[in-house]
């Protein structure tokens, strides 16, 4: 994926982006009405077509996506926003919401001591963009896929004589998009696919589980899945059944990549949304500019990534998308905005303002987060472990951007000694500890790369597809 | 509902069963940093979901097939092609044949605050919780706390629910989400209490007295300290019950009641046993759990009249005396399974103990009581959980001291087993139960 704009738009993505100009060309008049009146007006389209797959035994399912349909407008008195909602997308009916809003935004007074919201534009003019495919999901037919992925899920469940469940999900979309502000209407249209398998395995006694995923933008030609990964998906599974509890205390330890880009999204994701640094709740707000990390730590956020799930063309509040450096070489150099938050502080945007849904409000929000590949190999970084352990499948966090605490929840780790596997595992493994700490004691970065894919909430709720990863990192956290 | 909708499903060839689900939903939100308004929103959707069920062979056996379908507003308008790719789809999906529940008498579940039910109400009560918020914020200046930001959702769902086997039910339901952040200053230092509470009616919010708990709890994380590493007692308080009882990351029941349902049985990954000790072979020595999944607890924010199935609520034994006696089982895991139909689980009910709060932080080393973790994070399958410390407290002899970082692990069926539960009892946004639990055994890991 790339937000070039000079990429051509396939024939039948150029097609769809005319109608959907063609058919949200009345946005450009409203907007332009509302900002007779008030200082700031955008409008935003989204709609979702898409099919989610569940498979298991003994049962299946099949559903299409909740389309989301919807149009939010966005009107700013000079003080604050006021934005209004609805699924109704006939002309007439976002006419009527948008005098109630502009009615709305200027009977409501701000306090005595607020200053003026100044909202500088950069964009984002005129423009088509699309997902490039080269297996489009929607060249399949649903029994093809179906097959494709229910034979997936045999294989799985064929692994290992003591799996007792293999689930595989499978699910594809398309958002298309359409953003307007006085500068011009963008049209965007974002495929995503995702496979996730889980094997669920016993041995009479005791039953776990280890699960696979592969999800991206673009087409089917991410979601390939090897035997060789379903055959390590078994061996992690089974492995389990032998799992033991680690012993609490602070260890050397090496991250797989999914865990590194944990790591990198709760650590100085979440921390770097620079509406926490508005509602002072960030503490890397008074560290831009000063030392956060080794030499070794680079993290990035780019909505540009090629196949992150978290990627994206331009935001839900009309900026191009662009990399941000967060981190360069341990150095704090800045935050990841919305449009609020940027006009508030006086920053530069950076394309990081999105929504759930139109139902919801616009934060800074992160796309694709990850550290930087460094110059060790994997092995190196394995090799290097006297006595640590390898921690592995982190299947989620929290974050703590006040106090900079972490929690993550590895799935598993394998004990190293003297830089080699002892056939111990240990889960689940919750990492915690104080980031800037984690981050001082990264002492080598492994070559590889790679983006994993999840969702992202702010707080509990708020949920955005993003991506995460990075390559291997070697450091020291407190395990239990 | 659209009568068009009901109409098509009813002439649409291929179609054996159905059902339809109608939400209008309506809402206003408000936000807040520090005191100052950045945005005010207003949001209105109307939208449905179809089920559609065709009965067919596959290698020779009969089964059934559906396909879900929600439908965009303008979707109604084309609704012969959608139900033809529905049907399509139906067909392609094999799945053992269930029957869709047949009209029953729904009970009235207390679901909506009166307060929310009209725009201008709801409109009030946006306006009054952000004075709330700000008059009790004030009242905690002295004490160096300040409010970082405030959120406050309301809404009004009015749903409808109608099936091919003559269903036709209706509810109407509010919703209040407030999410508050407070910052607290001491000795140059700064600390944070954040808190997401939802309920159904505003009064539940107790906007005030959360802002007072939240600035006593942002003040003491000030002064917290890393707990040391150990296994003892742990105490579990407030919002660490919804996080261990209610909330999980693979299911929105818990993982008790994810381990109990029909649906967990029927895919094999169940570790519970009818008629059987839920302690995963531990002896008991503490109070023995007794646990209903509660789908018509008066304005519990799980609770319905109805689920999507159409399947009345029911107040739903799920474990006596550390037993599991009976699986909340929706229509079709109940008919895969040869059980009873209960529909989909509501809040989890815990009943209380005989040991009054206070008594359960008695003892005689020291004990940890936990008031608030980082987020929820029980394995559902498995019952392990690990879960960072944002505040606590160490309890001992010469008193309590605030604790922050580290974490608390074990295993929530194997820890129940040698619990204690308080007599008291509150409702919280996904649980409903004793005020405190104090496990005998959990494993902290700190400095």
């Amino acid at each position: 994926m790339t937000a070039d704009p000079s990429t051509p738009l396939s024939t039948t993505d150029g097609a769809a982006a005319a109608e959907l100009r063609h058919r949200f060309a009345f946005l450009r008049d409203i907007v332009a009405d509302m900002e007779r009146q008030v200082p700031y007006a955008a409008a935003m389209v989204r709609t979702r077509e898409g099919i989610r797959l569940d498979l298991r035994d003994g049962e299946q399912s099949a559903s299409r996506l909740d389309p989301q349909d919807g149009v939010v407008l966005t009107a700013s008195n000079g003080y604050h926003l006021a934005e209004a909602s609805t699924d109704d997308l006939a002309p007439e009916a976002v006419r009527d919401m948008a005098s109630q809003l502009v009615e709305r935004a200027l009977g409501s007074r701000p306090a005595p001591d607020e200053q003026p919201l100044v909202i500088a534009l950069d964009g984002p003019g005129e423009a088509d963009f699309a997902t490039a495919a080269r297996i489009d999901p929607g060249t399949l037919t649903l029994g093809e896929k179906l097959d494709r992925f229910g034979g997936l899920r045999r294989r799985l469940r064929e692994a290992d004589a003591r799996s007792v469940q293999a689930v595989c999900q499978y699910g594809d979309s398309v958002v298309r998009q359409v953003f307007v502000n006085r500068t011009g209407l963008v049209t965007e249209q974002t495929r995503r696919v995702l496979v996730a398998l889980v094997l669920f395995v016993s041995d009479g006694s005791r039953q776990e589980y280890a699960y696979f995923q592969r999800a991206a933008t673009g087409g089917l030609e991410h979601v390939e899945v090897t035997d060789e990964q379903l055959a390590g998906v078994a061996e992690v599974a089974t492995s389990l059944l032998q799992a033991e509890s680690v012993s609490p205390g602070t260890y050397d330890v090496v991250t797989d990549t999914v865990t590194t880009g944990t790591i990198a999204h709760e650590a100085f994701g979440h921390g770097m949304e620079t509406d926490m640094f508005l509602k002072e709740r960030a503490r890397g707000a008074d560290y831009i500019g000063r030392r956060v990390g080794s030499d070794l730590v680079n993290i990035v956020d780019d909505p540009t990534a090629a196949g992150g799930y978290g990627s994206y063309f331009v935001d839900d509040e009309g900026q191009r998308a662009t990399p941000t450096q967060i981190i360069r070489d341990g150095m704090l150099q800045r935050g990841l905005t919305d449009l609020y938050s940027a006009a508030r502080l006086g920053l530069e945007r950076t394309a990081n303002g999105r929504r759930e849904s139109v139902q919801r409000k616009a934060y800074a929000r992160m796309s694709n987060t990850f550290f930087t590949p460094g110059t060790s190999t994997r092995d190196e970084l394995l090799a290097s472990l006297d006595d640590g352990i390898y921690l592995c499948a982190a299947e989620n966090g929290m974050e703590d951007p006040k106090g900079w605490g972490i929690q993550i929840w590895a799935h598993y780790g394998r004990e190293y000694r003297g830089g080699k596997p002892t056939g111990r595992i240990f889960s689940p493994v919750a990492i915690t500890g104080y980031v800037p700490d984690l981050l001082a004691d990264v002492s080598m970065v492994s070559t590889d790369f790679a983006l994993d894919a999840g969702t992202c909430g702010k707080g509990w709720k708020e949920l955005v597809p993003v991506g995460s990863g990075g390559p291997h990192l070697r450091t020291r956290c407190r395990l239990g | 509902m659209d009568q068009r909708l009901t109409d098509a499903l009813q002439r649409q060839p291929g179609v054996d069963d159905w059902t339809v689900r109608y939400r209008r939903a309506r809402g206003m939100q408000i936000y807040l940093v520090g005191g100052v308004v950045e945005s005010t929103r207003e949001v209105a959707r109307d939208s449905y979901e179809i089920e559609v069920f065709n009965d067919h062979l596959a290698d020779g056996e009969a089964v059934r097939g559906s396909a879900t379908i929600p439908l965009a507003r303008e979707d109604l308008d084309r609704l012969p092609s959608l139900l033809d790719r529905a049907i399509a789809m139906a067909t392609l999906v094999h799945n053992p044949p269930w029957d869709l529940p047949a009209p029953a008498a729904c009970p009235e579940v207390l679901l909506a605050d009166d307060g929310l039910l009209d725009p201008a109400g709801m409109r009030r009560a946006a306006d009054g919780v952000a004075e709330l918020v700000r008059g009790a914020v004030d009242q905690e200046h002295g004490s160096g706390v300040r409010l970082s930001a405030a959120e406050l959702f309301l809404h009004r769902f009015d749903d409808e629910l109608r099936s091919s086997r003559g269903i036709d039910v209706s509810a109407t339901g509010t919703h209040a989400l407030m999410e508050l952040a407070l910052l607290a200053t001491g000795d140059g230092e700064e600390a944070e209490y954040f808190r997401q509470a939802q309920a159904r009616r505003l009064d539940d919010l107790a906007v005030e007295a959360t802002v007072r708990h939240g600035a006593q709890m942002a003040r003491d994380k000030v002064r917290a300290v890393a707990p040391a590493t150990r296994r003892g007692p742990v105490v579990i308080v407030d919002q660490a019950l919804d996080q261990l009882f209610g909330e999980s990351v693979i299911g929105s029941t818990g993982a008790l009641l994810n381990q109990a349902s029909a649906s967990s049985a029927y895919a094999k990954i169940s570790r519970f046993e009818l008629g059987s000790p839920i302690y995963g072979g531990i002896e008991v020595t503490g109070d023995r759990l007794t646990l209903h999944a509660n789908a018509t607890r008066p304005h519990a924010v799980p609770s319905y009249r109805f689920d999507a199935d159409g399947v009345p609520a029911q107040d739903l034994l799920v474990i006596a005396d550390g037993v599991l006696v009976a699986r909340p089982a929706t229509q079709r895991y109940a008919t895969y399974l040869g059980l009873p139909v209960t529909g989909r689980p509501g809040i989890a009910q815990i009943a209380p103990g005989s040991t009054a709060a206070a008594d359960l932080l008695d003892g005689d080393g020291p004990l940890y009581r936990i008031a608030a973790f980082s987020a929820a994070n029980v394995d559902a399958l498995s019952g392990n959980f690990g879960m960072e410390v944002r505040l606590g407290y160490e309890v001992g002899p010469g008193g309590e001291r605030p604790i922050t970082g580290g974490s608390v692990t074990g295993n929530l069926f194997e820890a129940l087993a040698a619990a204690r539960m308080a007599r008291e009892t509150r409702q919280l946004a996904s649980y409903a139960g004793p005020v405190a639990i104090r496990f005998e055994v959990l494993q902290v890991s700190g400095e």
